[in-house]
């Protein structure tokens, strides 16, 4: 009768794991150089959608697509919050939107002072990136404002999904 | 080296098994690296200048281990990646799980697939308690290691 698997690995235990080393940095060589081969051939075309900036961000608060946002929207629980400054660009917005900028941020919380409270839930969408967002996002919860979230994607997305806009209405002067 | 026949049977299974999977696993990122790597910057793990680098050899690895283990060359050094890489998934998801992303897991297919659950943590590891007969049993059926 043959000798049983455990017995067989206990016997030799440091030659079958240094055996298995040794194959598994020959293998990883022959990888590398497999792949260094297919990346001066296809590297240089890939394409990578991940940005950069957010990418690198850590989020002070949970991320929303766009279809979990158009249900809070229809269920009229949360606020949204519209975190761009006054441009060009920002003639329209999510309707019922209150607007919180950056550069402006306690000009805009005075403003709203009777209009917000610490139990609201908060939806804060931008341009796309989410890191003018995101600032404000981590400022709304040291203020006391703790149920904040993010709409990825920002307007853009939620116009994607079918979201309903509204010209845009300054909280306080731009 | 002598094993029981059964031990053998069970080497070879897992052998198979464990390889074919990493092979299929494969084929999809080899045809997309840059879908791979987007799926890979979803967990938000790999510093982004890494991001292609990952792309392209993680599936070049898992395609090699696992045609090795098919054919039963460098099975132990193989296995040995295996496990090593199914140790990487599993702490990728659960740290994917922990930090509440609903992300699709970019196991097997680049543009959808599993969403990251419970369930691919389960997966995972019985696919890495099949890596061990291979990394330290026999050899089980043809195979080119000289070793039996």
């Amino acid at each position: 009768m043959g000798r049983s698997w455990s017995q067989a690995a206990q016997s030799s235990p440091g030659n079958t794991l240094a055996t298995a080393a040794r194959q598994a940095l020959l293998l990883l060589a022959i990888s590398v150089a497999l792949t260094a081969g297919r990346w001066a051939l296809v590297g240089p075309r890939l394409a990578l959608k991940a940005d950069p900036a957010d990418y690198e961000m850590e989020y002070a608060a949970p991320l929303l697509d766009a279809a979990q946002a158009r249900r809070f929207y229809d269920e009229g629980v949360h606020l949204f919050i519209d975190t761009r400054e006054a441009g060009p660009e920002t003639v329209e917005t999510i309707p019922g939107a209150f607007v919180i900028r950056a550069g402006s941020f306690d000009d805009d919380m005075l403003a709203l002072l009777d209009t917000l409270v610490p139990e609201d839930k908060l939806i804060l969408f931008g341009d796309g990136s989410l890191a003018v967002a995101n600032n404000i996002a981590s400022r709304l919860i040291a203020r006391g404002y703790p149920e904040v979230s993010l709409l990825k994607g920002g307007l853009g997305a939620w116009r994607a999904a079918g979201g309903p806009t509204s010209p845009r209405q300054p909280a306080v002067a731009p | 080296m002598r094993h029981a026949p059964w031990l053998r049977w069970l080497s070879l299974l897992c052998r198979l098994g464990v390889g074919g999977v990493f092979i299929y696993a494969s084929l999809d990122k080899l045809l997309h690296p840059g879908a791979f790597a987007t799926a890979i910057s979803h967990y938000r793990l790999v510093p982004y200048a890494l991001l292609h680098a990952s792309a392209m050899l993680l599936p070049v690895v898992e395609a090699l281990v696992g045609l090795a283990l098919v054919v039963g060359w460098q099975r132990r050094g193989a296995a040995l990646i295996c496990a090593g890489l199914l140790v990487v998934f599993l702490a990728a998801i659960a740290s994917a799980l922990s930090r509440g992303l609903d992300i699709s897991c970019g196991c097997f297919h680049t543009d959808s697939g599993h969403a990251v659950g419970i369930g691919l943590l389960w997966r995972d590891l019985l696919l890495l308690l099949a890596c061990l007969p291979p990394l330290l049993g026999a050899r089980g059926g043809p195979g080119l290691d000289r070793d039996r």
